[in-house]
């Protein structure tokens, strides 16, 4: 797996995107488009504010997500993996459920769970959970007898196996899964923030800035989430990086 | 030291592989096993490692039935079964970091062996340089050549000690100047170090090469299994020997037809 992307490549992008930003918002002219010069320094300002709190809400409610997501989607996926029997009833089950958007499934947590942190965070991490959950089992299922077979015969149990074979095998998957997945979770962060939430970003955007037509701030907090956005992917990259060298080998 | 006794083996309801099969291995012996595909020499090997369990009959090694993989038996398969994430010293030390896991328990890693992580790095550092594959400690699997990897499978099990090697067409992968290199290599550990081992190939040439016995595996239960003596083997013969070895074990073969060459 060779990935073009890395930080320096993601800073081009960023003066390409805040220089076509700046084009646009003199070419239109319109106050719902202010240019980056009037919101990057209201942006550095307000993070330090009101901003900075909403912006570490969204954070935690993703952060709580993603690990309540990796830590009952190994164990379960693993255990698919090991147990034919299961795995034979489930895995028809999650082919299915994998593809549908959960976030149609909103209304119903709502209802059952209450429109409170429980249900947001619970939906965010139920899309984590499942893109996890699937190549977790997949690359569990695909190791080659060989590779168990030989490690069996060095000695190691069920116990071993699960340590030096199956944690070391999937874990490039789930950090994969991850960095995929984190868009899917801001994006769903966004929508959910938006009903009964004092701090959050999708609040922010929406109820405390877009409604009340002050387009500077609302752009201040997109910004605030598309970074977010962009911190978590990195900080997944770079400890895919550390985690999997030997797939990031510059001669294969 | 290895007594199978009245083994029956077969996979679900197929056919069996072995049907009231018995062999005897004594200590510090080198046996060839070689036979048609599908005859069941890998599943034998895995019986002998505790990989597989017999249906009906016992495998004993120095006494003791064999229900699970033994800590002094050593394998060796011809995919390596090396970790792709790891580098070829953590191969290398991927038995040992598991025996240290569990502690001498007697049923994952030997009883009496205390081991510190200084001990164990001397180890695998003395076997590295022996294989000729201590330049490479840092690279992973997928940098090194077929050789070179099996190189690092031959030293992932000595670094543990065995008294017994198992290994399933180690060679049948590699290049033949490798190949020779890993049989000599084999051999020496056989005959210097009087480590019992024995070799599933299906390449005749190999089995009289290393195997002072030779165990023919007919394709079908209904023919017993027949055994040779191999006096030529290890090079001590000549080459006439040699080739006379070959074809009494081609012969041999041929009674089953249907023998890969």
């Amino acid at each position: 797996m060779k990935s073009s992307v890395n930080i320096s490549g993601a800073l081009t992008g960023l003066v390409i995107l805040i220089t076509a930003w700046q084009v646009m918002a003199w070419a239109i002219d319109l106050p719902i488009l202010p240019a980056p010069l009037t919101v990057v320094p209201l942006f550095c300002k307000a993070l330090f504010g009101e901003l900075g709190l909403h912006l570490l809400a969204s954070s935690a409610r993703v952060l709580l997500a993603t690990g309540l997501a990796v830590i009952t989607a190994v164990p379960i996926g693993l255990g698919l993996a090991l147990t034919p029997m299961l795995d034979r009833i489930f895995n028809p089950v999650i082919a299915v459920l994998y593809p549908l958007p959960k976030i149609v499934f909103l209304p119903v947590i709502y209802v059952l769970v209450g429109i409170t942190d429980v249900s947001k965070i619970f939906l965010i991490s139920l899309i984590i959970f499942f893109q996890i959950l699937v190549v977790v089992r997949d690359e569990a299922v695909n190791l080659r007898p060989e590779l168990i077979m030989s490690v069996r015969s060095l000695g190691a149990g069920r116990r071993g196996l699960l340590r030096y074979v199956f944690l070391p095998a999937t874990l490039p998957a789930v950090l994969t899964a991850l960095r995929v997945s984190v868009g899917t979770a801001v994006a769903v962060l966004f929508i959910v923030e938006q009903s009964l939430t004092t701090y959050g970003l999708g609040y922010y955007i929406v109820v405390e800035t877009y409604q009340v037509l002050r387009y500077p701030e609302m752009y201040a907090g997109i910004l605030a989430m598309g970074l977010m956005g962009l911190v978590f992917y990195f900080i997944v990259y770079a400890v895919e990086r550390r985690v999997n060298r030997h797939m990031f080998l510059e001669d294969g | 030291m290895i007594h199978v006794r009245n083994l029956i083996f077969s996979y679900g309801k197929g056919p069996r592989l072995f049907d009231d099969f018995s062999w005897d291995v004594n200590r510090g012996e080198a046996w060839s096993i070689i036979g048609p595909s599908g005859c069941g020499k890998t599943t034998l090997l895995y019986l002998l490692a505790g990989l597989y369990m017999p249906q009906e009959g016992t495998i004993t090694i120095d006494g003791e039935p064999i229900v699970r993989p033994r800590p002094k038996t050593g394998l060796i398969l011809q995919d390596h079964g090396l970790l792709p994430w790891g580098t070829v010293w953590e191969n290398a030390c991927l038995g040992l970091k598991i025996r240290g896991f569990y502690g001498p328990d007697g049923r994952h890693a030997p009883l009496n062996e205390t081991l510190d992580a200084h001990n164990g790095e001397d180890r695998v550092s003395h076997w590295l340089k022996r294989l000729k594959i201590e330049s490479l400690r840092d690279k992973y699997p997928s940098q090194i050549s077929g050789g070179e990897r099996q190189r690092t499978a031959i030293c992932r099990s000595l670094v543990m000690e065995p008294d017994f090697l198992l290994l399933d067409e180690p060679f049948s992968a590699l290049d033949a100047p490798t190949r020779e290199d890993l049989e000599k290599l084999c051999i020496g550990l056989n005959r210097e170090g009087g480590l019992t081992m024995v070799i599933v190939t299906h390449n005749i040439d190999e089995a009289v090469l290393m195997g002072r016995h030779i165990l023919v595996l007919a394709g079908d239960t209904t023919k017993k299994p027949v055994v040779c003596d191999n006096i030529g083997a290890h090079g001590r013969g000549d080459d006439a020997t040699l080739q006379d070895q070959c074809h009494a074990l081609r012969g041999l073969l041929d009674n089953d037809n249907e023998i890969e060459r």
